[in-house]
């Protein structure tokens, strides 16, 4: 039976989980690592890189390495979340069809999904690698407060990637579920997850019977650790200011230096109290002159610099109790989640509010992937230990006169989900009727986020008002939103086109799956291929070691200087069959090496 | 009348006739006191399963319990599915396939506590807990990847309503509503119940007038008018009708009305008459019967019978007219407008010609109304707010009816445009409305709109202007006005 991987694709890091028998596993890559930087680079030789390599080569290729794409998925070109990354990202992004964004690396022009999708693929990869065989379902965590155009994209990057997502669950129900699984447990708990690049915050209740229910989320697509990062950064561009008159920020390759170097001292201000910044010839003046960063970093002013973001992200988390209607003394167990819940002004910012020390039972790096892999499993194994009841962050609607926000579902509510509506026409013999969805809080349409244009077309020529079409506005398990219309009159199915809404077109998907699934099968000869290569490489410094003691021997003679001769043939053919990347020509060359390492031994032994 | 089996809810007999369910609660009540029926204890269906299902549905909705023991028949029990229905290509066993239809079919005619198998009373933890042990079974979830057939629609309204249910009665604020709004319904429907009585002892003179007229002129009209006449002890069997106990126990009942079993008795008795041989002695000696000559001619005694008859009818009736006014007037002090209208109505179709009767009738009437009106305005918000649009609109408009207020016919004319159901009744309601509070920008904006709706665009203008002269400042009727004068709606 096949088996299905849990993949938290973070902002910052991502990681993947099998469910072992009854427990579930993180399972490592190659280096060992448990985690792998959300990150995918194209080297100047066109080459793919992802995760710690890419990191690795971040800093003199700035240009051309992706660094928490998950930032604007599903996000609008002209959001201010996106106009903000453009500030500071390193790298290119540019504007796409319909609104939609893209990221140019090297030549070659990609849209956000296709970026996360390398990463997706990545995991797969490490998991098959592990597991020995191939994978191709997947369970894929998002924010809780992700909204549908993110979820969709986040949908399509897993089937870019060549994955069938079978689920997409929310990150905070996701660790609850890895805390309180099998464990019996009766609690109400709020999960407090403040990743790389977003923060949620989710109220549940743990029952007895295995039943995790999700009573209300709310959170911040946009505030994680890179904002934490970005005071750092800023902190020390101002000082660079006012020391020497240049502006950082100018010089992609410094601001990707001050990158690392913030996030490095960030971490290890967790553990001490001071961490120094230094950064030799972080940029060089006109005049020759090259300008070294050098800064002692305290605890004290990290926290100075980042108070608002950590009182943001209590008050979001109140947001999130009342919404639920119950007091921080209700609230049994609080479990942090996310590598920026390690800082200790967030921990104890966390404790006074709920008065009491959070749980200390999860691993704040890999719960999430390993709820994940447990939901995986019980959708596919059939097992009945538990259920799942998630709600939809965000309120969905329709566009009404005066461009007001006509709720039709409201913020948490249960999935899935439907409400139907009818809707009739207002003029003789019409014959279109649009309705354009939205998802948001606002009572105004335009401060929410619009799905798409839904137009029921091809409606019966009739009297105005004769018309009733039943639009039925449904939220799957994945906090994902369809519509379907109904003609009352004779119960068909009325067509509903959808223009004016972000992301990929189904066209799009296929096309970039393709070539993702080209790339998949490159990359799998490669390896298989570098093997080889590695071979012909150790074969040929072997042979040609052993040429001046062969030289010495028998160099003098005919059969000497021939078997030399032949030899540097054979190495000259073996290195072109390396360069034409000919898998059979390799093969040969491999064992005519060997047979003329075999043959130069020989003659060793019995000439020296 | 074929649909009243002993298992069957008031409801399920509204589902199977597409009768609203006050219409078969009033065809009931005729019948039962009629005799045909008999509500038993008043628990209908108590949790005897019908013989050709097995006992599959064992902790399932068919041991439900209501401890409140009002007059709606109590225990909903499940109703037996037909074999065909679960035969359908499916995924899964047969055992859940029923569960599924069961709830399935039940899902309108359930109030919230009854589809998760709580009493009203219950706790939040039992009503989570009850919900979380459904949720186990009706959740998509449990049958990721599997395929359901037709089940799998079933199955995903079962889980809306079962979230529904768990998610109002959850909340402390929103089961307090819930609860008062089942509280209303259960007061409309009593109070209609109630109303919809006094029809029934019309019924009975008519049917007692109707009798006579085919009696007659048979011979054994005699036994019977004999019997038919003034109170006197009962010397005969079983087959005489006895109007004097019946008179009795009207005169015990306050209300003006028998108690059932009387009711009952009496008309069987009466509807076997026909078919009896009266054996009756007489009851006793009345002046009018004749003494003299051996052999009275038929058309004679027929004479005197019908003297006699009216003269009894005259007296009786004085007397019932009097017992009638007496209970109004209990009734009215115990703050009982409904049943005291009641008693007035059939105190006034007795005597019609007498004034201070219809008089007073008519001010209980009013009273009446206006109790039943606030129930039914409370009942409309609720629907209203659930989106149930139509039943509102019917809330509404009957709370209006009963007690005129702007809120009420703007509440039916809402309805009515929102649930797209009858522009040409909101209209007039709006209007009525209007009528009644002229100075509303709301009420003028609600026309507006209604005018729209129907397409009528220059009365929609009119109606517009005036909601802007009232509030110069809303948005919503600037936007419309503009539109309207752009062409776009």
């Amino acid at each position: 039976m096949e088996r299905v991987i849990g993949i938290d694709l973070g902002t910052t890091n991502s990681c993947v989980a099998i469910m072992d028998g009854d427990t579930p596993v993180v399972i490592p890559n190659r280096g060992g690592y448990k985690t792998t930087p959300s990150i995918v680079a194209v080297t100047e030789a066109g080459k793919r890189l992802v995760g710690h390599i890419a990191k690795r080569q971040a800093i003199t290729n700035a240009e051309n390495t992706v660094y928490a794409a998950k930032r604007l998925i599903g996000r609008k070109w002209n959001s201010p979340q996106v106009r903000n990354a453009l500030l500071s990202c390193a790298y290119t992004i540019i504007e796409g069809p319909h609104e939609d964004l893209r990221i140019k690396l090297r030549d070659k022009i990609y849209s956000v999904p296709e970026v996360s999708s390398i990463v997706l693929q990545e995991m797969k990869i490490i998991a098959e690698d592990y597991l020995g065989e191939p994978v191709t379902k997947a369970v894929v965590t998002v924010p809780a407060y992700f909204n549908d155009n993110q979820r969709q994209a986040t949908k399509d990057a897993g089937l870019i990637a060549g994955l069938d997502v079978i689920r997409i669950i929310n990150e905070p129900t996701a660790a609850a579920l890895a805390y309180g699984f099998g464990k019996g447990y009766d609690k109400t708990v709020i999960v407090y997850d403040l990743g790389g690049g977003t923060f949620d915050v989710s109220v549940l209740e743990i029952g007895s019977h295995g039943v995790f229910k999700v009573i209300a989320t709310t959170g911040d697509t946009f505030l994680g650790g890179e904002d934490f990062d970005l005071r750092i950064i800023d902190w020390l561009v101002e000082g660079f200011l006012e020391d020497h008159g240049v502006d950082l920020r100018q010089d992609r390759m410094a601001l990707q230096r001050l990158r690392d170097a913030s996030e490095k001292a960030k971490c290890e201000l967790s553990s001490v109290n001071e961490a120094e910044i230094n950064l030799p010839f972080i940029i060089s003046t006109g005049r020759n002159e090259a300008l070294h960063l050098q800064r002692t970093l305290t605890r004290t002013i990290l926290e100075t610099l980042t108070n608002d973001l950590v009182d943001r992200t209590i008050q979001i988390t109140r947001q999130a109790f009342a919404e639920a209607k119950l007091t921080a003394r209700e609230i049994d167990e609080t479990i942090l989640v996310g590598g920026m819940t390690r800082m200790p002004s967030v921990q104890r910012a966390v404790a006074q509010l709920f008065g009491k020390e959070p749980s200390r039972g999860v691993h704040p790096d890999e719960v999430v992937a390993l709820g994940a892999a447990i939901q995986g499993a019980a959708l596919v194994e059939d097992r009945h230990e538990m259920i799942l009841l998630d709600v939809t962050p965000h309120a969905l609607g329709i566009m009404t006169v005066g461009a007001h926000f006509e709720e039709l579902i409201p913020q948490n509510t249960t999935v899935p989900t439907s409400r139907a509506k009818i809707f009739t026409t207002s003029r003789d013999n019409q014959t279109a009727v649009k309705i354009l969805v939205l998802q948001g809080e606002s009572q105004k349409a335009d401060d929410n986020e619009l799905l798409g244009e839904f137009v029921l077309t091809g409606l019966r020529r009739a009297q105005k008002g004769q018309v009733e079409i039943e639009v039925t506005f449904s939220i799957n398990t994945d906090g994902i939103v369809s519509v379907n219309a109904k003609d009352l009159e004779n119960g068909q199915a009325q067509s509903i086109q959808v223009t004016a809404s972000s992301g990929l077109t189904p066209e799009e998907v296929k096309s970039m799956m393709h070539d993702a699934a080209e790339y998949m099968v490159e990359r799998r000869s490669d390896e298989a291929f570098e093997g080889v290569r590695q071979n012909i490489e150790t074969l040929v410094s072997q042979v040609e070691s052993m040429f001046p003691e062969i030289e010495r021997v028998v160099g003098g003679s005919d059969f000497g200087r021939d078997a030399l001769a032949k030899a540097k043939a054979v190495v000259f053919h073996a290195r072109d069959a390396v360069v034409r990347k000919d898998a059979t020509l390799c093969k040969e060359q491999v064992d005519m090496l060997e047979r003329t390492i075999r043959m130069f031994k020989g003659v060793v032994s019995r000439g020296g | 009348m074929s649909r009243v089996d002993g298992l069957t809810t008031v409801r399920e007999i509204g589902y199977a006739t597409s009768l609203d369910e006050e219409q078969v609660e009033s065809c009931l009540n005729r019948l039962e006191s009629l005799g045909a029926i008999q509500y038993n204890g008043r628990s209908t269906g108590a949790a005897t399963p019908k013989v050709e299902r097995t006992a599959t549905s064992a902790a399932s909705p068919a041991q439900l319990q209501r401890e409140d023991g009002s007059k709606t028949p109590a225990i909903p029990c499940a109703p037996s599915v037909e074999p065909s229905a679960l035969e359908a290509p499916s995924d899964l066993d047969v055992a859940r396939r029923r569960e599924i239809i069961e709830l399935y079919q039940q899902l309108e005619l359930l109030d919230h506590y009854e589809l998760l198998g709580v009493m009203r009373n219950a706790d939040r933890r039992a009503i989570k807990t009850a919900y979380y042990d459904k949720v186990k079974v009706f959740h998509p979830d449990r049958y990721f990847g599997k395929d359901l057939g037709p089940y799998r629609t079933k199955l995903e309204q079962c889980f809306a309503r079962l979230t529904e249910a768990h998610d109002t009665l959850a909340s402390a604020t929103s089961r307090e509503e819930y609860d008062a709004y089942l509280d209303a319904q259960r007061e409309t429907r009593e109070l209609e119940r109630m109303l919809s009585q006094s029809v029934t002892l019309e019924e009975l003179d008519l049917l007692e007038e109707r009798m006579l007229r085919e009696f007659s002129g048979a011979a054994s009209a005699s036994g019977l008018i004999k019997s038919l006449s003034v109170p006197g002890p009962i010397s005969s069997g079983p087959t005489v009708v006895d109007i004097s106990e019946s008179t009795e126990s009207q005169k015990s009942n306050s209300l003006g009305k028998m108690s059932d079993d009387d009711r009952r008795r009496f008309l069987a008795r009466k509807l076997r008459v026909s078919s009896a041989s009266l054996r009756a002695a007489p009851r006793n000696s009345d002046p009018p019967s004749s003494p003299q000559s051996q052999a009275p001619s038929r058309e004679q005694i027929a004479e005197q019978l019908r003297r006699q008859l009216a003269g009894a009818k005259r007296e009786d009736q004085t007397r019932r007219i009097g017992d009638h006014v007496t209970a109004a007037g209990a009734a009215l002090a115990a703050n009982d407008p409904v049943a005291a209208s009641n008693a007035l109505r059939v105190a006034h179709s007795l005597a019609p010609n007498d004034a201070a009767i219809a008089e007073k009738l008519a001010h209980a009437q009013t009273l009446a109304a206006a109790a039943l009106s606030d129930t039914y305005l409370r009942q409309g918000e609720y629907e209203e707010k659930s989106g149930r649009f139509e039943a509102a609109a019917r809330s509404y408009e009957r709370a209006a009816r009963g007690k005129p207020s702007a809120q009420a016919w703007e509440g039916a004319a809402r309805c009515l445009l929102e649930g797209q159901v009858d522009l040409r009744a909101a209209a007039e309601f709006a209007r009525l409305a209007l009528n009644l509070n002229p100075e509303q920008s709301a009420g003028h904006l609600l026309l507006g709109r209604i005018f729209l709706a129907a397409g009528m665009r220059s009365s929609a203008v009119v109606e517009l202007e005036r909601a802007r002269r009232i509030d110069p400042n809303n948005d919503t009727v600037l936007i419309l006005l503009k539109r309207i004068a752009n062409s776009e709606i």
